[in-house]
C-alpha cells in the first residue's frame, strides 16, 4: 500500500507507533512520483534532495515527539503559482523562465512551521488561465483516474498529484474555481477560503481581487488541517482579514447539521449534462432522506456571472502580469530598441490564452470603455453578492454542482469561450468572495469522478466542514 | 492695450516624503545609498509581492493637507496607473485619481499687487518610480532605491498669472513643507519636482491653448522656463497663429522649449482601482490628534514676531523665512534685552556671514544665548556698537572665543569717570565751538564727538558721548 494514500491522521498514528518514520513518507511519495509522472505530468519541479533532508530532520524531532504539529512529515505539494524561496515559481509560463523566489510566500512558512515537506511544485495553466491544465508551457497534466481526459484546471497538478498519491495534499489557488473544479475531476477535495482568509502574500497575482490560496486533500480533516494552517491574518497582506481561526475540533463536529440548503433555480436554466445532473440529484436525496432542509432560492444575477468574471479578471490580469518585461528576471528576448524588446519578449514569454487574456483586459479598462465594461462589470458583481446574501437569509448554504459537464477529453476542446462556461458555478464564489467547498460524489463514465459544491457566507468555513464531514461519513465520496 | 495677452498659470507638485520607509515596503527612503540596496520583492515588483501603506506617508501628506487649508476626504482610494517603463517595476504606477486625499486648499502669497491666493485643486499620495542615470555609453542604469519612496502630488489652479507668482508660490509651499518637516524640497535631489502648464489670453476671455512645461529642476528654471515659454507663445498669437497643445521640454543650457509630445501622444493610463489596497478611511480623531502636532506656520509666526517683540514687519519677514532661524532668533530673545537690536543683528550680521559662507544657521559657531548676552552688553552701553561689530567679526573669522575677545574689549574699554574727565577737558579746551552750538550752530556737535572719540582712542561709544555732550551743553538757543 502506497503510504501517501493514507489520511494525514493515519500517518500520524503510524509515525507515533514509530512504525514508520517520516523518511518512509516521503520515500513513499517519491517513489510514487517517479512511477506515474510521465503518465500524469503533474510536477514542474520535484524538491527531492531537500524532501528528504527536511525528513531527516523531522525524524530527529520526532524521536522526542508525544504530538504532532497538524502537518508533521507530510508531503506536501505546492502550485507552481505559490513562492518557495530557492526555487523557481514558473506559473507554467515560458515568460518566467529563470526566476528564482527570494522569499517564501507566507502560505508556505505556515505549512512548514506545522512541520509539513514540500515535495515539489505542480503543474498548472498558465498564469492559473485555464479550466483544464492544458494551457500549460510544460505540457498538459493527465487525470489519474483516466489518462485520456483532463484533470481540470487551472490546479490541475495539484489536484492530480493528490489523487495519484504523488503527495498526502497540495495548495491550489482558486480564482475562478481553479481549486474545486480539478479536484472535483479528479475525486478529491478542494476548499476556496473567503476572500480575506488566506494571505495571498507570496501568489503570483491574476486577478487579485478574486484570488485565494486553498488546499486540495483526500478527506474533509486533511483538508481542515491544512486550512486552519494557512488561515489567518498576515500584515504582509492589506486584503487578509484580521478575524480568528476557528480549531480543527470546532471545524469538525459534525453533530449539528440541521442545515437548510438552498438550490438555486439558475440550475434549472442551465445547460447541465445528464450524467453530471444525475449524480448531483443523488447528493440532495442524500441530504434529504438525512433530514436536512432543501429549498428553492432565487438568484437572477447569477446567470451574468460568467461574463462579469471575465471581465474583471482580464482586466485585472492585464494589470497583474504588466511586470513581465524582460527588464528584471525572467525570459527576455532581446531587439534593438526597448519597445521592441518588450514586444518580442511579451509575444514570445507568454502563451495565447494569456495574450487573449491580456488583450481582452487591456481593451475593457480603455479610455471610454472602462464604464461600460469594468465599472459595470463590479456594479453586476455587487448584485450576484446582494443575491445571496439575501438568499442567506433563508438557507445556511447553497449547493450547486462544481461544472456543468464531466472532464473533457485531452485536446478535444479548442473553443476558449466554451471552456469559460466550465465556470459558471464556481466563479460566483469568487466574485462574491464566499467560501466554498467541493466534494466528490461518486464515478461516472470512464471511471471519472464528479463533485459537487457547498457555498457559505464570508467565514464561515466552519458550516461548509461540518456538513462535508456529515457528508464524508454518511454517503462517502463513491471512488471505490 | 486691447493686444495685451495675460499668462496664465498652474503647476503640478511632487513632493517627496522624508519617511522612514517607502511607502509599500520596509526598505528605507534613504537618498545618495549605493544603488540596489534598499529593495526588495515589494519595490521590486518581483511575483507574488503585495504592498502595505505606509501609515507614517500618510500622516505626512495629512499634515500637508492640514496646513493648506484643504478638505481632508475621510474615504480617498488608490488606483493603478498602468504604463510600460523600465523604472516601473510593477508595469504599473500605485497613485490617486479620482477620490484624492484631500481636495481645495490654498497657500497666500504676496504680489507686487497686494496678496493672493493661489487654490489647489487636489493633493495624492503616489509611489515614486527607480531612477535611470544614462551612461555616456548609451546604456541605462536603473536604481530601484527609489522605487516606491512616497510623493506628494499637488496640483493648482490657474491662478498664476506671472512667472514671478509661480516662483514666489513655489518659495512659499518649500518654506511650509519645511516648516512641517515633511520634505527638505531639495530640488537637486529630486525631493522637489515641478511642471507647470501655461497659456495665454486677453484678460477677461476664456482660457487659451495650454503647454505642459517639464524639466524645470530649479526655481530659477521655472521661473525661466516659463518666461521663455510666455515670449513663445505670443509670438505664435500676436502672428496669428494658434498654440497646439503638447509637452515641451525646457533647455536650460540653450534657454528653449522644446516638443516633447503633442496631445494625439498621450498615454491612456487604464486607471482602476488598486485591488491590492483597502480604501484609505482617515478618522476625524487622527485629523484632530495631527493639528495638535502641526507647528506655527511662517505667516503667523511673522505676525507673533511684529507683535510679541515690537521688531519691525520685513525683518521679521527675513526671520520666518527659516524655521531654524527663527527658533535661534526666538532663543536669543529670551536673553537679549533688545529685541530690534537682536533682530538686526540676526539680519545683517549673521546672515551676512552665513549666505557668505554658504552656510546654514544650525552650522553656527555660535549659541543664541551667548549671542543675546554678548548684545546685552551693547544695549547697556558698556560695548559700542561698531566695537561689537569688531568682535563679532573676529570671532568668526579667526576663529576666536567671542568670550574671550568680549572680556579683553571691556577691560579696555573707558570707565565712566575717565569719560567724564575727557569730555570736560574737551569742552574747557573747545568754548568757542561750544558757544557756536548754544547759538544755534548745532552742526558743531559732530566736531566735538569726534574730539573726545580721539582723545579716548576709540575706547568710548559715539552714542553715549553725544548723550553726555548734549547734557553738558544745554539746548541751542532759538
Amino acid at each position: 500500500m502506497e503510504l501517501s494514500s493514507l489520511s494525514i491522521g493515519e500517518l500520524h498514528e503510524k509515525l507515533l507507533r514509530r512504525e514508520i518514520r517520516v523518511k518512509d513518507i516521503v520515500e513513499d511519495s517519491l517513489k510514487s512520483i517517479e512511477k506515474k509522472e510521465d503518465q500524469i505530468n503533474a510536477f514542474i519541479e520535484v524538491f527531492r534532495d531537500e524532501a528528504l533532508e527536511r525528513a531527516r530532520e523531522l525524524d530527529i524531532i520526532l524521536e522526542e515527539k508525544k504530538n504532532l504539529p497538524l502537518l508533521f512529515g507530510i508531503p506536501i505539494a505546492i502550485k507552481d503559482n505559490i513562492n518557495v524561496k530557492g526555487h523557481s515559481t514558473t506559473c507554467a509560463s515560458r515568460i518566467l523562465l529563470g526566476y528564482k523566489s527570494l522569499y517564501h510566500a507566507t502560505v508556505v512558512e505556515r505549512l512548514l512551521n506545522e512541520g509539513a515537506v514540500i515535495i515539489g511544485k505542480t503543474n498548472m495553466d498558465e498564469f492559473a488561465m485555464g479550466a483544464t491544465g492544458e494551457y500549460s508551457y510544460f505540457g498538459p497534466t493527465r487525470n489519474p483516474h483516466n489518462p485520456e481526459f483532463s484533470p481540470g484546471g487551472s490546479s490541475s497538478g495539484s489536484a492530480a498529484a493528490v489523487a495519484a498519491f504523488e503527495a498526502v495534499a497540495s495548495l491550489g489557488s482558486d480564482t475562478g474555481g481553479s481549486i474545486r473544479l480539478p479536484a472535483a475531476y479528479c475525486g478529491v477535495v478542494g476548499l476556496k477560503p473567503t476572500y480575506g482568509r488566506v494571505s495571498r502574500y507570496g501568489l503570483v497575482a491574476f486577478a487579485s481581487s478574486l484570488d485565494q490560496i486553498g488546499p486540495i486533500a483526500k478527506s474533509v480533516e486533511d483538508t481542515a488541517r491544512l486550512f486552519v494552517t494557512i488561515a489567518g491574518y498576515d500584515p504582509m497582506d492589506s486584503t487578509s482579514m484580521n478575524l480568528e481561526v476557528p480549531t480543527i475540533e470546532e471545524l469538525l463536529s459534525s453533530e449539528d447539521v440541521k442545515f437548510t440548503l438552498g438550490i438555486p433555480d439558475v440550475l434549472d436554466e442551465a445547460n447541465i449534462e445528464e450524467s453530471v445532473g444525475k449524480k448531483f440529484d443523488e447528493v440532495l436525496r442524500f441530504f434529504e432522506r438525512e433530514g436536512l432542509k432543501l429549498k428553492r432560492i432565487s438568484l437572477p444575477h447569477i446567470k451574468y456571472s460568467v461574463e462579469v468574471y471575465h471581465l474583471i479578471v482580464t482586466s485585472e490580469a492585464s494589470s497583474n502580469l504588466a511586470r513581465y518585461d524582460g527588464v528584471r528576471y525572467g525570459f527576455r528576448e532581446d531587439a534593438d530598441t526597448l519597445e521592441n524588446m518588450y514586444i518580442k519578449t511579451r509575444s514570445q514569454g507568454f502563451g495565447p490564452e494569456v495574450k487573449r487574456r491580456i488583450m481582452l483586459g487591456t481593451f475593457a479598462l480603455s479610455h471610454g470603455y472602462y464604464d461600460a465594461y469594468y465599472l459595470r462589470a463590479l456594479k453586476v458583481r455587487r448584485l450576484i453578492k446582494n443575491d445571496f446574501l439575501e438568499a442567506f437569509k433563508d438557507v445556511d448554504l447553497v449547493i450547486l454542482p462544481v461544472a456543468p459537464s464531466p472532464p473533457p477529453r485531452i485536446g478535444e476542446t479548442t473553443d476558449p469561450v466554451s471552456l469559460y462556461f466550465l465556470d459558471i458555478f464556481t466563479s460566483p464564489a469568487n466574485l462574491t468572495g464566499f467560501p466554498a467547498i467541493s466534494l466528490p460524489s461518486g464515478r461516472m463514465e470512464f471511471n471519472l469522478p464528479t463533485g459537487f459544491q457547498l457555498i457559505a457566507p464570508s467565514f464561515r468555513e466552519d458550516l461548509l466542514f461540518k456538513i462535508a464531514s456529515f457528508y464524508e461519513k454518511g454517503h462517502g465520496f463513491g471512488l471505490h | 492695450m486691447e493686444n495685451k495677452l495675460e499668462p496664465v498659470i498652474g503647476l503640478e507638485i511632487h513632493i517627496q516624503l522624508n519617511t522612514e520607509t517607502k511607502l509599500f515596503c520596509k526598505c528605507k527612503n534613504e537618498y545618495g545609498a549605493t544603488p540596489n540596496t534598499h529593495i526588495c520583492p515589494v519595490c521590486l515588483g518581483y511575483p507574488g509581492a503585495l504592498p502595505v501603506l505606509n501609515e507614517e506617508a500618510v500622516r505626512l501628506a495629512l499634515k500637508v493637507a492640514l496646513a493648506l487649508h484643504a478638505d481632508i476626504h475621510k474615504l480617498s482610494r488608490f488606483y493603478r496607473k498602468n504604463y510600460f517603463y523600465p523604472d516601473l517595476p510593477k508595469g504599473y504606477q500605485i497613485t490617486q485619481y479620482t477620490e484624492s486625499l484631500a481636495t481645495g486648499g490654498y497657500i497666500e502669497i504676496e504680489t507686487s499687487k497686494g496678496y493672493k491666493r493661489i487654490r489647489l485643486e487636489r493633493m495624492n499620495i503616489e509611489e515614486e518610480a527607480a531612477k535611470s542615470i544614462h551612461t555616456d555609453t548609451g546604456e541605462v542604469l536603473l536604481d530601484y532605491n527609489r522605487s516606491g519612496i512616497p510623493l506628494l502630488e499637488m496640483v493648482t489652479l490657474p491662478d498664476m498669472n506671472s512667472p514671478e507668482e509661480a516662483r514666489t508660490f513655489l518659495e512659499k509651499l518649500r518654506l511650509i513643507l519645511r516648516y512641517l518637516e515633511v520634505s527638505e524640497c531639495d530640488m537637486e535631489k529630486g525631493e522637489l519636482r515641478v511642471d507647470a502648464n501655461i497659456s495665454l489670453r486677453k484678460p477677461g476671455e476664456k482660457l487659451g491653448v495650454k503647454v505642459e512645461l517639464k524639466n524645470l529642476n530649479s526655481f530659477k528654471s521655472v521661473y525661466d522656463g516659463l518666461n521663455h515659454e510666455i515670449e513663445r507663445q505670443k509670438k505664435i498669437l500676436q502672428g496669428g497663429g494658434t498654440v497646439i497643445q503638447e509637452t515641451r521640454l525646457w533647455d536650460e543650457y540653450k534657454k528653449e522649449t522644446r516638443t516633447m509630445r503633442v496631445k494625439e501622444e498621450a498615454h491612456d493610463y487604464r486607471y482602476f482601482p488598486e485591488p491590492d489596497l483597502p480604501p484609505l478611511v482617515v478618522r476625524d480623531t487622527e485629523i484632530e490628534e495631527l493639528k495638535k502636532t502641526l507647528p506655527e506656520l511662517p505667516d503667523e509666526k511673522l505676525k507673533r514676531f511684529v507683535s510679541q517683540y515690537n521688531i519691525g514687519k520685513d525683518q521679521a519677514r527675513i526671520l520666518s523665512l527659516n524655521k531654524n532661524l527663527a527658533d535661534y532668533f526666538e532663543r536669543a530673545a529670551q536673553v537679549a534685552e533688545d529685541k530690534r537690536l537682536l533682530a538686526n543683528w540676526i539680519n545683517v550680521e549673521i546672515l551676512g556671514y552665513l549666505n557668505e559662507n554658504n552656510l546654514g544657521i544650525q552650522e553656527f559657531r555660535i549659541h543664541a544665548e551667548e549671542l543675546g548676552e554678548f548684545l546685552n552688553y551693547v544695549s547697556r552701553g558698556k560695548l559700542s556698537y561698531n566695537m561689537a561689530k569688531d568682535i563679532f567679526k573676529k570671532t568668526l573669522y579667526n576663529e576666536e572665543s567671542l568670550k574671550h575677545l568680549l572680556e579683553e574689549a571691556l577691560s579696555s574699554t573707558i570707565s565712566s569717570q575717565e569719560l567724564e574727565k575727557i569730555i570736560n577737558k574737551v569742552l574747557e579746551e573747545n568754548q568757542e565751538l561750544v558757544e557756536k552750538f548754544r547759538n544755534g550752530k548745532t552742526g558743531v556737535l559732530g566736531a566735538l564727538i569726534g574730539k573726545v572719540m580721539k582723545e579716548t582712542r576709540g575706547r568710548a561709544d559715539a552714542r553715549k558721548v553725544k548723550e553726555i555732550l548734549e547734557s553738558k551743553i544745554g539746548s541751542p538757543k532759538t
